[in-house]
């Protein structure tokens, strides 16, 4: 039976296991490709993500039933997936950054050009600073819109527009620079 | 393709979980079944540390140190100076010999004031006699080292020093007792 949002978030309230593994395989997805892209490590992004739902579901309680989950939770995540991060970086947990996701190579539909393409565009997502990277991720990985964005990160809608529209301005400047520079070599 | 179905894209397929969500689900369900870890509210360790400086706080003003002896100006090794004497070894010098006697002496304990004495008494069977006895001055105890010239008659001697005495104001008790074998022949030249 589906239930709305509201519904599993009352329902796992009161302790019903199901609800708590209907809103889990809900958010599962795009929790753990934030995690790893914030990460750059699989198992470290998998302990983030552990971390967060287990924080989540132990604060329901105070969760407020009118306001949507996934801004909410994602916050969590994001805060998991950072703090995770710093300890890798500061040496307390060994660490190896996974440069290229070797998966991607299965996915069939990416042409060999297109694919190098994406690998560069992802490359140059890549070299963003946190402040614009962030919210790039939470657009197009999280799917949130940009007001939920602004709840998630704490900052102002205002702030979150010029990120988002910063970051693309930089992500077209870099993809024009490597055509270009293509088309030198080629000459 | 336009640029944001190309991030859209770029990013999902960089992000391809190789896990199973059935085991991260196992994790998680697991752990949701232990017991919640108690937290130390942060506002307990502030607390904690105000109880032990208040605690400090109450200890100094109830148990105030001792105000220090105050200084004299001269010479510290006065106020407290300690020879422990080998009294119980006795000594051996011979007939008239000059020798050094080590005085203890440490700051009075009462304001009681004795002039102080050596005595020389004289061991024999019938018990000691008092063979010789002389007022001390401050100058010669002082230093803790009396100089003291062996009696003229061989035999064996148990020396007493007592007393108090005054030096830069403040005021001090000596003390001493040595066993003398004085050595030599009793046969004039």
């Amino acid at each position: 039976m589906d239930y709305t949002e509201q519904e599993l978030i009352q329902r796992a309230k009161q302790g019903e296991e199901a609800a708590l593994e209907q809103i889990f395989r809900q958010h599962l997805d795009s929790a753990i490709r934030l995690a790893y892209l914030v990460t750059r490590n699989w198992a470290t992004a998998e302990d983030a993500v552990q971390e967060a739902f287990v924080q989540a579901f132990r604060s329901l309680h105070s969760f407020q039933d009118h306001r949507p989950f996934k801004p909410w939770f994602t916050r969590i995540v994001i805060n998991k997936a950072k703090r995770t991060k710093g300890r890798l970086d500061r040496g307390h947990l060994p660490y190896e950054i996974e440069e290229e996701n070797r998966h991607s190579a299965y996915v069939p539909e990416s042409s060999t050009l297109e694919k190098e393409g994406l690998k560069q565009l992802f490359q140059a997502i890549n070299t963003l600073d946190e402040n614009h990277r962030l919210p790039l991720l939470l657009k197009y990985v999280s799917e949130l819109k940009e007001a939920e964005i602004a709840e998630a990160l704490q900052i102002p809608l205002s702030t979150v527009k010029s990120r988002l529209y910063t970051a693309r301005q930089r992500l077209r400047r870099d993809m024009a620079n490597l055509e270009g520079g293509g088309r030198d070599e080629l000459r | 393709m336009n640029l944001d179905e190309q991030i859209r894209k770029t990013l999902r397929e960089n992000s391809q979980w190789p896990g199973s969500p059935d085991a991260l689900w196992e994790k998680v369900s697991t752990e949701l079944q232990k017991p919640k870890r108690a937290r130390v509210p942060v506002w307990l360790g502030s607390a904690a540390a105000a109880i032990v400086a208040l605690a400090f706080l109450l200890h100094t003003v109830w148990n105030p140190v001792p105000p220090p002896v105050p200084e004299v100006g001269e010479p510290i090794q006065m106020k407290a100076f300690l020879a422990v004497p080998d009294s119980l070894d006795p000594k051996t010098v011979q007939v008239g010999e000059e020798f050094e006697l080590l005085v203890d002496v440490s700051p009075a304990a009462s304001m009681e004031q004795i002039s102080p004495l050596l005595q020389i008494w004289k061991q024999n069977e019938e018990g000691d006699l008092l063979a010789d006895e002389r007022g001390l001055r401050g100058e010669e105890l002082r230093s803790g080292m009396l100089m003291v010239e062996a009696p003229g008659e061989p035999g064996s001697y148990r020396l007493v020093v007592r007393g108090t005495f005054e030096d830069h104001g403040q005021w001090y008790s000596a003390s001493a007792e040595q066993i003398l074998v004085v050595a030599g022949s009793t046969e004039q030249p």
